[in-house]
Order: C-alpha cells, then structure tokens, then sequence
C-alpha cells in the first residue's frame, strides 16, 4: 500500500539518482530556494495591445477564433438587454440559470426568466461572471466560491459570461495575478477553469464539432467603464 | 503495462497493408501538423518560449524530490491527499480502497495515461466497479476494448464508421435504425448517455497534465470538459500521475501551457484547463468533498538513475508521433506499447525493460525530426540511440543483423578493402541497370525495392573518380 514507507522508499530513490549525477541534498535546496527568490524573468508576448481598448478588441478576435462570440456594453444595466438580444438571434428561450452573485443578482431581468443556483442537468442557459481574462488567447478565468459553482460553467448547452473590462489582462500571467488580489489568502480557490471558446472535439476523424460535453455556445459580454453604473 | 512490442515487425507490416488506417494516418497530418505550422507561424516568441519550457522541465527533474515534497505539503494544507505508490499495483490497490471507502460502483474517467499504464479499467471492472471513459475517442476504445493509438487521440486510428458500429454493438436500448453516419450524430448520442453518467458517477478520476509544487495544485487540459464534469459532479476526485509531472509554479505551468497545445492540435490553448486544489471549501456550492492524488513512480526513479532521465521531461503533447515517418506509415497500435511514436520508443524499454521492448529504439529513422518539433526539445534521436547502444550490447537484436554490422566493420577499417568491395559491387550494380538507370529488383534486398527502385549507380565511386581526377 501507499504508505510512509512507499513515500520513503521513491524520495530516497530520487535522492541516490541525483546525488549520482552530483547534485548534494544542500545543493538541491539551494537551487529550488534561489529559484523562487529570483524566478527567471517572464517571456513577454508581443501580441495585445497595452491600451483597454485595443486589448479588449485583441481580446474579442482571439475568443471569436474558436468560435466564441462577443458584444461590448457600457454597463452592468444593459446586460438583460444584451442578453435578450442575443438568444433572440439564435432563436433561443427558455430560463437563465445565474451565479447567485452581484451584479447578477442587483438587475432587473423581466422579461427574462432567471433563476440563481448552482448547474443542474438540462440548464440550457448559463450565466456567470469571468474573474479575469487574458487577451493572449481569449482567454476566460472563472474562480469556484461561495456563489460561483464550477457546475455552471460546464453544463449548459448555451454558456454567457460577462467580463468587467477592468478585470482583462494582456496575459496569462496579468490575469493570475488579478486573482490573485481578488481573492487575497483565499488563493488559489478549490477550482480556477480557464475557458477559450466552447467545448469541442475532433475525436472522430479529425472533424472538430462543438459541445461534446460542455456548452456548444459560448457567448462573451464585456463590460466597458469600470465594471459599475 | 501490456506490452506487444515483440511482434512490431508483424504489427507493422500488417498497419502498411491497412488502406483504412493509411486513411486515418492521412487525415492526422492534416489536421496536427498543418495546424501546428499555422499557430507556430503566428507566434514569433515560440522559440524562446521552447527554450524556457526545456529549463523548467530540466529544472524541475534535477530537483524533483524538492518539488514532490513541496506539492505534497501544499497539497495536505488544502485539505488533499497525497498517496505515494511506487508501482502500478501499489497505485490501483490504493485507488480502488479510496473508491470502496467511498461504496462506489460507478467512476467516470478523464483521459489518463497513467490509467493506461496501470490498466485501471480492467482492475475495476474485475472488482465490481463500473469504470466508464468520458473523453470521446477514450470512450470509443473502451468500447472497443482497444489500446489508444495516439496519447492526445486515441481512437485517431477509426472511422466514423467504425464508430457508428460500436455504438451500434453497444448502446443496444437505442432505435437500430437510427441514422449514425454523421459525426455529429455519434457526438449527440455519447453526449446524452455520458451525461446521465458524470450525473451518476460516485468517483471521479483524471489524470493531470501538471502538478503544481508552489500551490499544491493539479492541472487537466481538455477540449470536451469531460475531465471537469468527472470532477465537479462525484464525491470523490482522484488525480492520478506519475512522480515527474510536477512544475514549481502557476507561472512556470502558464509557459509550459503556451507550447503545450499548440505542439499538440494546433490550438493556440485548449477549450478548458483547470486548476484544481484540495477539495470543495466550506461555502462553495458545488465540488467534491475529497480530493486525493496518487504520486506514481512505477518505475521513473530508476528512468531517472540512467542515461536517458531526459524523457521525463516529455509533456505529452504527441508531436513527436504527429511528425514521426514512422509513426505516420504504422499508427499508434503497431508499436504494441501503451505509449507510441518516438517518445513512447523511449519511454516504454525505460518502464518496462529492453528486452521485450529492443525493436522499438529500431522503429525510427533517426530523422530527427521529432527533436525539431519537441515543444522541451528533448533529445529524442539521442536518446534512441543510446537504446539501440544498449541492446548491441545486451545481444538484442541478434542474428544475421550483427553478423552483417560485424563484416561492415571489418571492411570500413580496412580501406583498401572497403574501396575494393564498393568498387565491385557499383560495377555490378551499374551494369544491371544500366539499361534502364533504374533498378526494379535487387537480389536479396526484395522487401525494400517491393515499393521503390534502386537508382542505378553511374558505375564508378566518388573515390575513384576523385584520384583520376574527374573533380568538377
């Protein structure tokens, strides 16, 4: 079985190989130890634009490469608009299942039939905020929490996610380090997803369909101003 | 492991005469490598992000005892567990008293290697737990009862029709007369019953792509969201992975993700990759309430004793198999071993010993060509050929081969010798071609010239025309 004694028995393993090769246990330490003090210096990609706007357009490009789709709004209260607007033009209806969180929860939705809670089986339509993003790939980070259920982001066949402007990083690296402030010394949350587009597959003669288990539709909605009225 | 790599010269043989595999092996070059051409295009900083990707690996395998301990400790403080199991017995006795401690009969699966290494799916079924493959082609070669073919897609090998046959075979509650000649039609249908079993599932177990130390986190990269689902819905979640997965940091794991996908399918990034760390938290709303990772070694501390310790720094992106001549005239399964292709030549003598496993270090032409593609430039070539060193010397392979080496030898230091037996066998070469400039047959070498002529030599070597002074 798994025991102290396994656990001993590989280190000590990993330990002689190493040491053969002449690396002391001191040595191993110390390189690990000045490797985190000074990590090397991050590869930075030429790729989105410094400015919000342009980012948030490199952004859009990028999510619309693997068959995302975008909408800009000025503000959080134009979001049921949007939303309406968006399942009009695919023909959609039917219940909204959302993050039982701000703004969601502060917004009047009517006509739209929302309901909060966590995913369920046959949720059709899925709404939820991105914690971040990162503009090098469009890029969606989604945080589990207290009012955030990971379910949500996989479940539906149709997955809507708004993404505060403020909350867009150039990179993937921008983008942890947002969470990072968010969530302060409840970092990292028991699940991060990253989300590039919707889910697919090409398993079956390369052909790459959508939704095999997760949404066949991800639309995304930025926020522009900073993220409030 | 299973291994079938002693009949590889059969297997291969037989993958040659496959019109529909040679189908399927055409259509993977379009779709991977086209598509890694195109992404790498688009990226100037590919080079250097390889070459940073190399260091953390490199790094990681020269301190990997540091980094266990550390994702060990980071790991337990979020409230995980951490399993160490130093062989695919030790790891599948310690999964399956997880899975009965939790009553489980039924576990869905992300896609792992790991799994396949250890054949975890045999091992339950045999102890009453229902294992069922949530990735698509995983769950095709269930199925089917088959081995991957490729370690990112593994049922590459199929056809749509074969699929639509197994479905058939399988999912008998179904109308027969159904149509199934559109993938999309055999997407929906896995869709819809693999729902009803992420919704069913008491255990869900993935692999993971990374391990990371700074945080105590595991990583799965997936475009279907299969490994998510397996990991949200059930009580359970148990990460399996072998001792070298792991990375220090959440930054070193966003590098490593930049060449990951797009050595692999060509995407910039998959659909999904998650992070997952210690159980459900006390508020959140959904997650499994434990969360345990089994720490495989099955064999790695002794890859990392030897001379070949660098292919622990493979990261499964398959483009060595996408690139490999080889792989693209046999597939995955002529290879016989779980892991194929050039990586999977290495991999598999270093796991499972070279004696069963000598004619894989032979299966590659030592083009180099998946160095040149690998996304942590691993030294595959190199690597291959300490192998084929290694078996010489062990007496694998034997026979005619050695003897044949052996007389080349002698000639090769003997250069009167070597000019003299060049020169005779270019005359006779030329004048048996010398109608044609092209020869259909040569006697004794009939399996090469079966599919190629033999350019007739002009009759003189270069030798000889050097010292009589033809030089321009």
């Amino acid at each position: 079985m798994s025991d102290l004694s396994s656990r001993a028995h590989i280190l000590d393993g990993i330990g002689a190989a190493l040491e053969a090769r002449g690396s002391s246990p001191g040595e191993r330490q110390a390189g690990v130890a000045s490797r985190l003090a000074a990590p090397p210096p991050p590869i930075i990609l030429d790729r989105a634009p410094a400015d919000r706007a342009g980012r948030a357009e490199y952004f859009c490009a990028r999510a619309e490469e693997t068959s995302a789709t975008t909408d800009r709004i000025d503000a959080f209260q134009d979001l049921p608009g949007a939303i309406a607007a968006y399942l009009g033009r695919r023909n959609r209806t039917g219940p909204i299942k959302a993050q039982p969180r701000a703004p969601f929860t502060d917004l009047n939705w009517a006509p739209l039939e929302v309901a909060f809670g966590p995913g369920e089986d046959g949720d059709g339509i899925g709404l939820v905020l991105a914690d971040g993003a990162a503009a090098e790939t469009g890029t969606l980070f989604l945080m589990s929490g207290r009012s955030a259920p990971t379910a949500l982001n996989f479940l539906p066949e149709t997955l809507i996610a708004v993404l505060p402007l403020a909350d867009l990083a150039g990179d993937y690296e921008g983008a942890w380090a947002l969470l990072r402030d968010t969530s302060g010394n409840q970092f990292p949350p028991r699940t991060v997803n990253w989300i590039t587009g919707p889910s697919r597959s090409a398993d079956i003669e390369q052909r790459v369909l959508m939704g095999v288990h997760g949404p066949r539709d991800l639309h995304i909605i930025l926020v522009d101003g900073d993220g409030g009225s | 492991m299973t291994l079938l790599a002693r009949n590889f010269s059969a297997n291969a043989r037989a993958a040659l005469g496959d019109t529909q595999l040679q189908e399927a092996l055409q259509r993977l070059r379009g779709g991977f490598v086209e598509g890694r051409r195109r992404v790498v295009a688009k990226l100037p900083e590919f080079d250097a992000l390889r070459d940073r990707a190399a260091e953390i690996r490199s790094h990681t395998i020269a301190h990997l005892d540091q980094y266990l301990v550390q994702f060990e400790e980071r790991a337990r403080l979020a409230g995980g567990q951490v399993h160490w199991c130093r062989d695919a017995d030790d790891a599948r006795a310690t999964i399956l008293e997880i899975c009965q401690a939790a009553g489980a009969r039924l576990v869905t699966k992300g896609k792992s290697m790991i799994g396949e290494e250890i054949a975890l799916n045999n091992y339950l079924e045999a102890n009453g737990i229902e294992p069922v493959e949530t990735d698509l082609g995983e769950y095709i070669i269930q199925l089917r009862r088959e081995m991957p073919s490729h370690i990112i897609a593994p049922a590459t090998h199929l056809s749509k029709e074969q699929v639509a046959d197994s479905f058939r075979r399988h999912h008998r509650n179904l109308d027969p007369a159904r149509p199934l000649d559109e993938p999309a039609a055999l997407l929906a249908e896995a869709r819809t019953l693999l729902r009803q079993k992420f919704l069913a599932a008491d255990v869900g177990i993935t692999g993971a792509n990374f391990l990371i130390a700074e945080t105590g986190t595991s990583v799965i990269v997936t475009n279907e969201g299969n490994g998510d689902l397996s990991q949200i819905l059930p009580r359970v979640h148990i990460v399996i992975a072998s001792l070298e997965k792991v990375v220090p940091s959440l930054d070193d794991a966003a590098t490593l993700l930049r060449v990951l996908a797009r050595s692999a399918t060509g995407q910039e990034i998959s659909a999904y990759t998650t992070f997952s760390t210690g159980p459900k938290r006390g508020a959140d709303m959904d997650g499994p309430d434990a969360y345990h990772v089994i720490l495989l070694d099955n064999g790695r501390t002794g890859i990392l004793a030897g001379e070949n310790s660098e292919i622990l720094g493979c990261i499964r992106c398959g483009a060595c198999l996408n690139h490999c001549p080889v792989y693209g005239a046999i597939g995955g399964h002529a290879y016989g071993s779980v892991y194929p292709g050039p990586m999977g030549s290495v991999l598999t003598p270093a796991l499972t010993g070279l004696s069963g496993a000598h004619h894989l270090p032979q299966a590659s032409s030592l083009c180099g060509m998946c160095e040149e593609v690998c996304p942590v430039r691993l030294p595959l070539p190199k690597m291959l050929r300490n192998l084929r060193f290694e078996a010489a010397e062990t007496g694998a392979p034997g026979g005619l081969a050695r003897i044949l080496v052996r007389l080349w030898a002698f000639a090769a230091r003997r250069p009167w010798l070597y000019r003299f037996g060049t020169g005779m066998a270019l005359a006779w070469l030329a004048a048996l071609g010398r109608k044609k400039g092209y020869l259909r047959s040569l006697p004794g070498l009939g399996a090469w010239t079966r599919s190629r002529d033999f350019p007739a030599p002009e009759g003189r070597s270069f030798m000889h025309q050097w010292k009589t002074g033809r030089r321009s």
